[in-house]
């Protein structure tokens, strides 16, 4: 019985320390989490993992196993005793059955010495209080043992109950020492997994540092090689632009220096086409004469040939003769004329490169314009001064506009002198509108066109007057301002007209730029026009009144100095004609 | 249901004679079309509901058997399912309605075995004999049979007595210890019909008692002990027989090993925390001699040296025991001695336990001699024993000489402790030799596994860390 109760508690023991068991194995699980985590650092911190493992476990199970080797000795102790305890208890009970035995014996003997030698009843009776005494003292014996061994039990029952509670006082105690291990196991592994979790991470930080600071540098590099790379760009792009500045320079003195060789050569053709011009219309001033004495010769020879003929009705040979003389002059004639047309056109090519010499021109007459204005200011302020006294103010400049009467005047005259281009059957308006449409100018472009023939003849007169020198060109600026005033007529030579329309037609587009040029100026030259104010004018009026009174005098003196003048030169022409006329009747009648 | 199911969508009706267009009105903003079930997962929710009547799973897609086996019911009786539905979510769900959390890697991960090993376990420990109906377990067997690989059976009831019964029975116990029968569940019935039982492991006593302790309630009798005997026989699948703590004497002990003998397939024996001594001694052996039994587990018995010499001259022509526990038995020093001897021939033996059986120096010099030649031994256990100086430097001088041993536990043995520590470095240098992965899992491990094992048992529950 004192056995099994034992064995039980010793189970009781063993299920404790199995529970703790399973808490340890739990623990054992936990560091298994600790592996996993560490699983992908090193071979070597993997080994030194596993012996701490190791390390912590065998302290657990070495104390498990220190239990049960515990227990067992007890065991085999106790058990130990309790065959020693049976092998006394088997000898006494041995020795009990012995001597009881041999008092039975004694007992059965008495009983049959009773048998054979009591013959009396006293005898009997004595043997059977002997009797009575040993069957007492027999069951005294059995008594006495019975309560020696009711004794044991009793104290082996107490002493059972007092081992039953020291073991449990034992396994309280290690079970508690159990779980302050076990705790304690929790507790490194719980600090083994931090500290492995945080040797990790800080692992993890030094790397992302590094690799950060890395990371850092290379960009700085890059940078570093980046930016020098764009400073040399830059400097490159210095360099060339430096040098495509020096290529322009050296192109643009080139092109000035060809350009002024090209002028210098215009100059020299301008200057050719000239003479050339002027020769020409010597010539042909000199041939028209010639027509014209010719005619007037050939109606006296006509006439006298008439006669002739009609006295020599017969003379055929002199007859081809002045056909031939006719068909030579004509052939001269034409010859003549193409040279003409090609001068024309050389003309026009000249043209062109005056436009460069107008803007110049434009140029001056503006300054000039100026200038005048200033005159006319200084003339307004003279005038202030002395008719007047008051103090002069200077008034604001602006341009003026084509009037249209001058508009009305360029119609007519381009109706008449390029009416030849268009069918001259047509009365006035269909030639007009023809003309438009073959000179594709609109009936809106007319002050322009009246504005540039205006501009072209300037520029022809002073492409005349030109070598002429200044006083000509201030002439002919002082003309195109005051144009509003003037005829069209005498502003444009009516031979003009025609390469005027032309090159207006060619040169649209120059002429464009002009005009917007011009545009821009109009108010200027407007401002111009009007720097004389209105009570002004009334006033010059007045005083103009005054001088016409002076100027009539004045004219009539004037008007008889111009007729002497052309007096003296038709006197002079009339005179080199009278020179020239006999060189040629003596030629007509060396042909006769 | 389906019909419940449907939005309000059917509710709106277009007029009859107007256009036949399909149009789905949702007047509740939340609802989608999404929300619909499919039609094959109303067809197999509606299987799921009928499936006691039109039982339907082998036809199916392994799909739809999963979908199966998250929808039915895990109150379906067994006979429907048991042989249809296979291992898989179904029995998972069975399990944790039944027991709550479940570790499934003591069952070979396999969910259905589980419940149906648990369950069986159950009725056999809740069995009462001449109350319960063996009916209701003949059928369970029926059904469990081809699932159940072990039986581990932590209870066995003793038939209810009535007070009165109870009181005749201890007038009556005066003349005649033979009463009314204090016989447990009978074995008989049962392991015939469980064709693929590996493993056994039976304990004769009750749980939680209480105030109603009786000895015979932690008893086997003779009965029970022939019954088991003749299931054992039976059970020609058995690989593992535990019979521990169960009151197993001499006469029981050779009754179970004469029945045992020549079993094809057992392969592990334990009979430890019994009463068996020097005659089951003897029948151990002859049994070890008779079978190719591979660990014998004879701890906490009462073996001495005659048992302990059947014992050894039985390891001596054995090559197929790995393990032999003899912990707290009384060997002594002649017994021991003989082990040793036997150790000389025996080259298959790989653990050894001899730690509280008395023995002394000469035992320590026979195992010294036979560690010297023997290379197989890997675990030795002589803690308390009294080996004394001279034993332990036998030992000592032996394990220079020993390259195979990798466990030797000399605690509480008189051993000078200089010796010990040496041993135990020898011991380590053959341990660090060995590779890792071949190294078998450590003596002390499985100890502490069995002994786990045996708490289980023990409490009736698994222990868990809190």
């Amino acid at each position: 019985m004192e056995e099994r109760n034992l064995d039980q508690e010793e189970r009781k023991k063993s299920v404790s320390s199995f529970s703790s068991d399973d808490d340890y194995n739990e623990s054992l699980g936990d560091s298994d989490d600790a592996d996993d985590i560490s699983e992908e650092e090193s071979d070597n911190e993997e080994s030194d993992s596993l012996s701490q493992e190791t390390d912590l476990q065998s302290p657990l199970t070495k104390f498990l196993e220190d239990i049960q080797n515990g227990v067992d000795t007890r065991e085999s102790v106790r058990r130990r005793e309790i065959d020693d305890v049976c092998k006394i208890r088997l000898e006494l009970l041995g020795q009990y059955l012995r001597s009881s035995h041999e008092k039975f014996e004694d007992l059965l003997r008495g009983w049959s010495l009773a048998k054979e030698k009591v013959s009396s009843p006293q005898e009997l009776r004595l043997a059977l209080r002997s009797q009575q005494q040993l069957v007492v003292q027999l069951l005294e014996e059995k008594k006495k043992i019975i309560n020696d061994l009711q004794w044991d039990l009793m104290l082996a029952g107490d002493h059972f109950v007092k081992d039953l509670m020291t073991q449990t006082e034992e396994r309280d105690q290690m079970m508690e020492k159990m779980d302050d291990q076990i705790r304690n196991l929790i507790e490194r592994y719980r600090s083994n997994l931090t500290n492995t979790e945080n040797s990790n991470q800080e692992n993890n930080a030094t790397i992302h540092a590094t690799a950060r600071q890395e990371w850092e540098r290379q960009q700085k590099e890059f940078y570093a090689a980046e930016l020098e790379m764009l400073t040399e760009r830059r400097k490159q792009v210095t360099n060339y632009d430096e040098k495509i500045q020096c290529l322009i320079l050296e192109n643009m003195e080139t092109q000035a220096m060809v350009k002024i060789e090209q002028d210098a050569n215009l100059q020299l053709l301008v200057r050719e086409h000239q003479k050339i011009r002027a020769s020409y219309t010597m010539t042909s001033l000199k041939k028209t004469n010639e027509r014209y004495d010719l005619e007037a010769h050939q109606n006296t020879r006509i006439a006298g040939l008439q006669t002739e003929n009609d006295d020599q009705s017969h003379d055929p040979e002199q007859a081809n003769q002045t056909v031939k003389r006719i068909r030579y002059l004509s052939k001269n004639y034409q010859y003549n004329i193409k040279q003409y047309e090609h001068l024309q056109g050389k003309t026009k090519n000249i043209a062109v490169a005056d436009e460069k010499t107008y803007e110049e021109m434009v140029e001056t007459v503006e300054e000039e314009v100026k200038q005048l204005v200033d005159k006319a200011l200084e003339i307004d302020s003279l005038i202030c001064k002395w008719y007047q006294g008051i103090p002069w103010k200077r008034p604001v400049v602006a341009f003026t506009e084509i009037p249209d009467e001058t508009l009305e005047k360029v119609r007519e005259m381009l109706l008449d002198e390029a009416g030849i281009l268009v069918d001259e059957d047509m009365d006035e308006d269909e030639k007009w509108e023809s003309l438009l449409t073959t000179c594709c100018i609109s009936e809106m472009d007319l002050p322009k066109v009246a504005n540039y023939f205006i501009k072209y003849s300037q520029r022809e007169a002073g492409e005349l007057c030109g070598p002429l020198g200044k006083s000509c060109a201030k002439t002919a600026a002082a003309l195109g301002t005051r144009s509003t005033s003037f005829l069209t007529a005498d502003l444009i030579n009516p031979n003009y007209i025609l390469p005027a329309l032309k090159s207006f037609i060619k040169q649209d587009v120059t002429y464009l730029v002009i005009m917007g040029q011009q545009a821009r100026d109009k108010e200027f030259w407007e401002s111009l026009g009007n720097i004389v104010c209105e009570e002004k004018v009334k006033l010059w009026e007045e005083i103009e009144r005054t001088l016409k009174q002076y100027l009539e005098v004045l004219k009539e003196v004037y008007k008889l100095t111009p007729e002497v003048d052309i007096l003296r030169r038709q006197n002079t022409e009339l005179r080199m004609q009278l020179q020239k006329s006999p060189s040629i009747r003596s030629n007509s009648e060396i042909m006769k | 249901m389906p019909q419940s199911t449907l939005p309000s969508a059917s509710d709106s009706k277009v007029p009859e004679g107007s256009k036949k267009t399909r149009t789905i009105i949702s007047e509740d903003p939340c609802w989608t079309l999404s929300l619909l079930p499919r039609l094959s997962d109303l067809c197999l929710q509606s299987i799921a509901n009928n499936f006691e009547e039109h039982p339907l799973f082998e036809q199916l897609s392994s799909s739809q058997r999963d979908f199966l086996q998250q929808r039915l019911s895990p109150s379906l009786p067994l006979h429907v399912t048991a042989n249809l539905i296979g291992d898989g979510v179904y029995w998972k769900r069975r399990c944790q309605q039944l027991w709550g959390l479940c570790d499934v890697s003591h069952y070979g991960h396999s969910w259905k075995r589980m419940f149906f090993e648990r369950s069986l376990e159950n009725m056999i420990e809740l069995f009462i004999p001449d109350v319960s109906d063996p009916g209701n377990l003949l059928d369970m067997v029926h059904h469990c049979r081809d699932f159940v690989k072990r039986l581990r059976v932590s209870q066995l009831l003793t038939p209810v007595m009535d007070p009165q019964r109870v009181e005749e029975e201890e007038v009556a116990s005066d003349n005649e210890y033979e009463g009314p029968s204090m016989d447990h569940f009978d074995f008989s019935i049962l392991l015939q019909k469980l064709s693929r039982l590996e493993e056994l492991h039976v304990v004769y006593r009750v749980k939680e008692c209480g105030m109603n302790f009786e000895w015979k309630m932690f008893e086997m009798t003779d009965r029970d002990c022939e019954s088991l005997a003749t299931a054992l026989e039976s059970c020609k699948t058995l690989k593992v027989l535990r019979l521990h703590q169960s009151h197993v004497d001499d006469k029981k002990c050779r009754l179970l090993v004469k029945h045992l003998l020549d079993h094809p397939s057992l392969r592990q024996l334990d009979f430890s925390h019994n009463l068996i001594s020097d005659k089951g001694a003897r029948a151990v052996a002859k049994l070890l001699s008779r079978s190719s039994l591979q660990e014998l587990d004879m701890c906490d018995n009462h073996i001495r040296d005659h048992g302990a010499k059947a014992i050894a001259h039985a390891l001596s022509n054995n090559s197929t025991l790995l393990s032999l526990n003899l912990r707290l038995n009384r060997v002594r020093d002649e017994g021991g001695q003989a082990l040793g001897e036997a150790l000389l021939r025996n080259c298959t033996l790989r653990h050894l336990h001899l730690g509280g059986n008395e023995v002394g120096r000469r035992t320590a010099a026979a195992l010294s001699e036979a560690l010297r030649q023997n290379n197989v031994l890997r675990s030795i256990n002589l803690s308390c024993n009294s080996l004394g100086e001279d034993g332990g430097r036998a030992l000592q001088e032996a394990m220079c000489h020993n390259t195979s041993l990798t466990e030797c536990d000399l605690r509480l043995t008189q051993v000078d402790e200089d010796i010990v520590s040496s041993i135990t470095q020898l011991v380590w240098a053959n341990q660090s030799s060995e590779p890792r992965q071949d190294q078998e899992k450590s003596g002390a491990r499985r100890e502490v596994d069995e002994m786990r094992d045996e708490a289980q048992e023990f409490t009736g529950q698994s222990w868990t860390y809190e």
